[in-house]
């Protein structure tokens, strides 16, 4: 009895120290759900990880129909973004402590850049910048493999720029919220 | 000295600088039997020709807890685009805000711009109306009900005409195509069996005619509040009737929430405020009633 019991503690001492020792995913790829909602566009991103400082960092790049019927408009929009996860740990993540898991606060800066075309005219309405800047806190986690789940909330402020210069520039703010899903590798 | 591109100064000084002198002229009773019936005015900087102008309409259910703050910076930026833009508050529900009454008081709002024309220099003949949600009901109802009896206004400045053009966002065109939820319930004072004509005569789509002014709909074709058929629909009628129209819609766009720059994100903001809506809005005007502003 006392050789299963030690036995069992071994084996869980053992796994133990293969998670403490396991090296924490480095990147992670992600699709925005948001950016795809409405099948009319793509958005994704890229993170890297700098665990020393439990820091990342990630570009953000989207395409997108944003208007149909007697108008058509493209918006092509990119943007980086800042997080640190505190704790780099994660409720029902199976990666090991140390990754970029669980609770994080982030900053984030993007731009869009669109134009709008009238088509029943056949005219261009103009191009316009988007510009954001945005503050977040959000929960990452892993449930499966390297699978991560990544729902966030904030508050930022939009300014929009109409290059035509028929429209002057206007600034308010917003709340929002997120959701990504990707890969850790 | 190398010449700066234009696209790059436009950027510069959108991006980083101010705005025109919009002058602010806030709580002007346009009915002063009614303490809400009030309207704030946004004027560019005066010229001698007199201006078109915007009634600005807010949402919220035709709520008397909903309040026109929310379209202060539309307001402005219209001002600052050519536009003397009039952001207007109306009577809402619970109360005597139930149809007919909100109707009246943007009727009532419109009749005291042009009894008032002079004032801010504004061309009568030249007025579109603005709104979103139950304010694009509204600015709906000011373009095809505003010589129906059924909500003809008996305030001071009297009854008037239509606007000369119609912006409206999200806005309910057919009250028949809801559920009797409850905003529309109390609005409307009673479900469908209990108040038929109301749903009937609260409905921009029944009031359509000939000589119809020009609609622009702004609309998320994923909306739950205010489905794409409403517009759709309307805009079929006032094809019908030889009048035209325009349909803006933004992929996946809800009532309350659209994509971020970047698509990260929903983001609390009307389908009126994304930058494709805005330049279809300032050309619709411009085209219709901008003349040489």
């Amino acid at each position: 009895m006392s050789d299963l019991l030690g036995l069992v503690i071994a084996a869980a001492t053992s796994t133990a120290d293969v998670s403490a020792i396991a090296e924490p995913d480095y990147n992670a790829v992600s699709i925005s759900v948001p950016a795809i909602d409405g099948l009319r566009g793509i958005g994704a991103s890229y993170e890297r990880w700098f665990p020393a400082r439990r820091i990342s960092i990630a570009a953000i790049g989207q395409l997108r129909q944003t208007a149909t019927g007697d108008y058509g408009a493209l918006s092509v929009g990119v943007g980086g973004e800042a997080r640190w996860y505190w704790r780099a740990d994660a409720w029902l993540s199976k990666l090991p402590a140390g990754s970029m898991v669980g609770w994080f606060l982030g900053a984030r800066l993007e731009v869009a850049l669109g134009a709008t075309h009238d088509r029943i005219d056949d005219r261009w309405l103009g191009e316009s910048l988007d510009l954001g800047t945005s503050g977040l806190i959000g929960y990452r986690i892993a449930p499966w493999r390297h699978v991560e789940i990544t729902p966030s909330v904030g508050l930022g402020m939009r300014r929009q720029v109409d290059l035509s210069g028929r429209l002057p520039a206007y600034s308010r703010g917003t709340a929002f919220a997120g959701l990504s899903v990707g890969w850790m590798f | 000295m190398p010449e700066v591109p234009r696209s790059l100064a436009l950027l510069w000084t959108g991006v980083l600088g101010g705005c025109a002198d919009v002058v602010v002229e806030t709580d002007i009773p346009y009915d002063e039997r009614f303490a809400v019936a009030k309207l704030d005015v946004y004027s560019p900087p005066p010229r001698g020709a007199a201006r078109p102008a915007v009634i600005v309409i807010h949402g919220g259910g035709w709520r008397e807890d909903s309040d026109r703050d929310y379209m202060e910076l539309h307001s402005e930026r219209f001002a600052q685009a050519g536009y003397v833009a009039f952001n207007i508050e109306y009577r809402g529900t619970p109360g005597d805000g139930a149809f007919p009454g909100a109707v009246q008081d943007t009727l009532c709002a419109l009749s005291f711009v042009r009894a008032n024309a002079a004032r801010w220099n504004v061309d009568p003949d030249r007025i579109a109306s603005y709104g979103y949600s139950a304010g694009g009901h509204l600015a709906s109802m000011l373009g095809v009900a505003a010589t129906a009896g059924v909500v003809a206004p008996d305030c001071a400045s009297g009854p008037t005409g239509p606007v000369a053009a119609v912006v409206s966002g999200a806005g309910p065109q057919d009250m028949r195509l809801f559920p009797e939820v409850d905003a529309l319930i109390d609005f409307l004072g009673g479900g469908k069996a209990e108040a038929p004509e109301n749903w009937t005569n609260a409905s921009p789509i029944h009031h359509v005619a000939p000589g119809a002014p020009p609609f622009l709909f702004i609309t998320g074709d994923a909306d739950w509040f205010v489905d794409i058929a409403h517009a759709e629909s309307m805009q079929r009628a006032l094809a019908d009737v030889g009048t035209d129209s325009r349909m803006f819609v933004i992929p996946g766009g809800g009532h309350l929430f659209n994509r971020s720059p970047s698509g990260q994100t929903w983001d609390v903001t009307l389908s009126l405020d994304t930058p494709e809506a805005w330049a279809a809005t300032i050309d619709f005007l411009d085209r219709t009633i901008g003349g040489d502003l």
